[in-house]
C-alpha cells in the first residue's frame, strides 16, 4: 500500500478497521518514513496526555454548587407572593422588593454588574405606578457622537459632564445577564453584534453598544415608564408590529418602552437599516411570555449573579 | 435503564458538580487556553447543565457535558470571530481581543507544560476540539463523532491535521522557561 498518510492518527488512536490495520503494520515495517510519522503521533498524544491542567479554582466550585439555589428561586417564582411581586415589579416599573434572592445579590456583587442588577432590581419599595422617564435625549445623541467611530458633521460633542464617567460592564458580566434572560441582548436583528457596555448617567442608565460593521448603535435602557410628552421632534412608527417613536435624522432616535424599560436607540443607521434590530429587545404590548422572560430573568439574574 | 444509570438519576446537584466540576474545566481549559475564559465558560456549561436536567434522558451523561462544552466553546468562537472580521473604528481590535488566550499566565509546576498550552491556542478552534477530545479527554473517533455532529471521516481528518501543526509548532518552540518537562518530542 502507498504511505499511510492522514490514516496515522486513525492507526495510532486504534481507530482502523482489523483489515485497515494490518495493512497498515505491514506497510510500516517496510516503511522508515510511515514509522517515524507514527512515533512523531504517539510522542505528542502521550505528552498531550501527560499534560497537566490547573487544578479548578475552589470558588468556582462553590458558585457551581450555589447554582442550585436557583431551585429556591424558581419555586419563590411560582409562589402567588412572589410572582404577583414580580407582575408588580414588570407592570409598574417598580423595583423587586426584599426577596431572599435579592437580599444575595446584595451580599455578594461587587463588579459593574452591581450597578446594572442594583439598578434594576433591588432598592426603592414598590410602587404602584412606574416612573414616568424622560429620556435625556440629547445627551445620549452628546455621548453616540463622542464615542462612534464617525464624527457629527454639525453636532458638538459636548458630553454632560455626569455621563462622560461611564462605568464599564465586563463581558463575564454581561454573559451573566444573558443567562439570566436579562434584556441587553448579544444581538440585535442578523447584523448587530454586541460589543461592550457601560452605567451610566446619575440615573444609573444601562448603556450597551453594538455595531455592524458600517455603522453604530447604542442602546440606553432605563426603568421606568416612556414619558410620551417629553418626545420632541418623534413620530410615532410601527415596526415589525410594535409602537415605537422615531425621531429622523442624524443619528436617529428611537424610543420605546417595555416590561417597565424605557428603552432609547440612538444610532447612525437609518430605520429601514435596522433590520428587525428595534422589537427583538422588547415588545411595547405586555404578554405573558414577556411577563415570563422577564419575571424568570429576574429570578435568575438574582440567583446567578449571586453566586458569583 | 443500567446501573449506572440508576445512579445517575438519584446525584444530588453536589454530587453531579463533584463527579464533572473537574473534567468540564480541563476540557474548558485546553479549549480556551487561560484560566479566566475556563472559568466562565465552566459556569456557562453547568448553568445549562442545570436548565437542561429536567429534560435530560438518562444516558450518556458524560457525551452530553462534553457536548453541551464543545458546542459553548464554539459558538462563543463564531460569534467573536464574526465581530472581529468588520472594519470597526480605532481601538475595536483591543476592546474585542482583550481575553486571547494568555497561556504565559499558566502555572510553571512540574507536570505543566506552556510549550503545548501554546501550541494547542495556536490551532485552529476545530482541529482543537478535535484533538483534546481525542488526546486529552480520551474520546474515541466514533465518540468524537457523535458530540460533534460531524462525519467519521472529517473527524479522522481534523486529529491528523491537527496533530500535524502542533507538530510543527512544537518544532519551532524552544524550550521556555519554566517548562520542566525535558522529555517529549520538542524538534522532532
Amino acid at each position: 500500500m502507498s504511505h499511510l498518510g492522514p490514516e496515522v492518527a486513525a492507526y495510532v488512536d486504534g481507530q482502523l478497521s482489523a483489515a485497515q490495520g494490518e495493512d497498515a503494520r505491514s506497510h510500516l515495517e517496510g516503511c522508515e518514513c510511515c514509522r517515524h510519522a507514527v512515533r512523531q503521533q504517539i510522542l505528542l498524544k502521550d505528552r498531550m496526555r501527560d499534560t497537566q491542567t490547573p487544578a479548578p479554582p475552589q470558588s468556582m466550585l462553590a458558585n457551581l454548587s450555589r447554582l442550585q439555589d436557583r431551585d429556591f428561586c424558581a419555586e419563590a417564582h411560582r409562589s402567588d407572593a412572589y410572582g404577583a411581586r414580580l407582575r408588580r415589579s414588570r407592570l409598574s416599573g417598580s423595583r423587586i422588593g426584599q426577596s431572599p434572592p435579592v437580599r444575595i445579590v446584595v451580599a455578594f456583587l461587587s463588579t459593574a454588574a452591581v450597578l446594572v442588577a442594583t439598578a434594576y432590581a433591588v432598592g426603592a419599595p414598590a410602587e404602584e405606578r412606574a416612573d414616568l422617564v424622560s429620556p435625556p435625549i440629547d445627551d445620549y445623541v452628546a455621548v453616540f457622537w463622542a464615542q462612534a467611530r464617525s464624527s457629527s458633521p454639525e453636532q458638538p460633542a459636548t458630553v454632560p459632564s455626569d455621563l462622560t464617567t461611564a462605568r464599564t460592564v465586563s463581558q463575564t458580566s454581561l454573559a451573566q445577564l444573558d443567562n439570566s434572560g436579562w434584556p441587553s441582548s448579544a444581538r440585535l436583528g442578523p447584523f448587530f453584534h454586541r460589543v461592550d457596555a457601560a452605567v451610566v448617567g446619575p440615573d444609573d442608565a444601562l448603556m450597551v453598544t453594538y455595531l455592524d460593521g458600517r455603522h453604530t448603535l447604542k442602546m440606553f435602557e432605563q426603568h421606568g415608564s416612556l414619558e410620551l410628552s417629553s418626545l420632541d421632534r418623534f413620530r410615532p412608527a410601527k415596526l415589525d408590529g410594535s409602537l415605537v417613536w422615531v425621531r429622523d435624522g442624524d443619528p436617529t432616535v428611537i424610543a420605546w418602552d417595555a416590561d417597565g424599560i424605557v428603552f432609547t436607540l440612538v444610532t447612525d443607521a437609518q430605520v429601514n437599516q435596522l433590520d428587525g434590530a428595534v422589537p427583538k429587545i422588547g415588545d411595547n404590548v405586555p404578554t405573558e411570555s414577556h411577563f415570563e422572560r422577564i419575571g424568570g430573568g429576574f429570578t435568575q439574574m438574582a440567583a446567578w449573579l449571586g453566586a458569583a | 435503564m443500567t446501573s449506572d444509570e440508576v445512579q445517575e438519576s438519584v446525584q444530588t446537584w453536589d454530587e453531579i458538580v463533584a463527579a464533572h466540576s473537574a473534567q468540564v474545566y480541563r476540557l474548558a481549559y485546553r479549549l480556551t487556553g487561560n484560566r479566566q475564559d475556563a472559568e466562565d465558560l465552566t459556569q456557562d456549561v453547568f448553568i445549562r447543565v442545570f436548565k437542561s436536567l429536567d429534560t435530560y434522558v438518562a444516558g450518556n451523561f458524560n457525551g452530553w457535558i462534553h457536548r453541551i462544552t464543545t458546542n459553548l466553546f464554539l459558538d462563543r468562537v463564531r460569534r467573536k470571530s464574526r465581530i472581529r472580521i468588520d472594519p470597526f473604528g480605532e481601538g475595536a481590535e483591543e476592546r474585542l481581543e482583550g481575553r486571547e488566550p494568555l497561556p504565559e499566565l499558566a502555572v510553571h509546576d512540574a507536570g505543566f507544560d506552556p510549550d503545548i498550552d501554546r501550541a494547542l491556542a495556536a490551532l485552529s478552534e476545530e482541529f482543537r476540539v478535535a484533538v483534546v477530545l481525542c488526546d486529552v479527554e480520551g474520546l474515541t473517533y466514533e465518540e468524537i463523532s457523535d458530540v460533534l455532529g460531524i462525519k467519521l471521516g472529517t473527524v479522522r481528518s481534523r486529529i491528523h491535521r491537527g496533530r500535524t501543526q502542533l507538530r510543527t509548532a512544537l518544532a519551532h518552540r524552544a524550550p521556555v522557561g519554566g517548562r520542566t518537562r525535558v522529555l517529549g518530542p520538542v524538534g522532532i
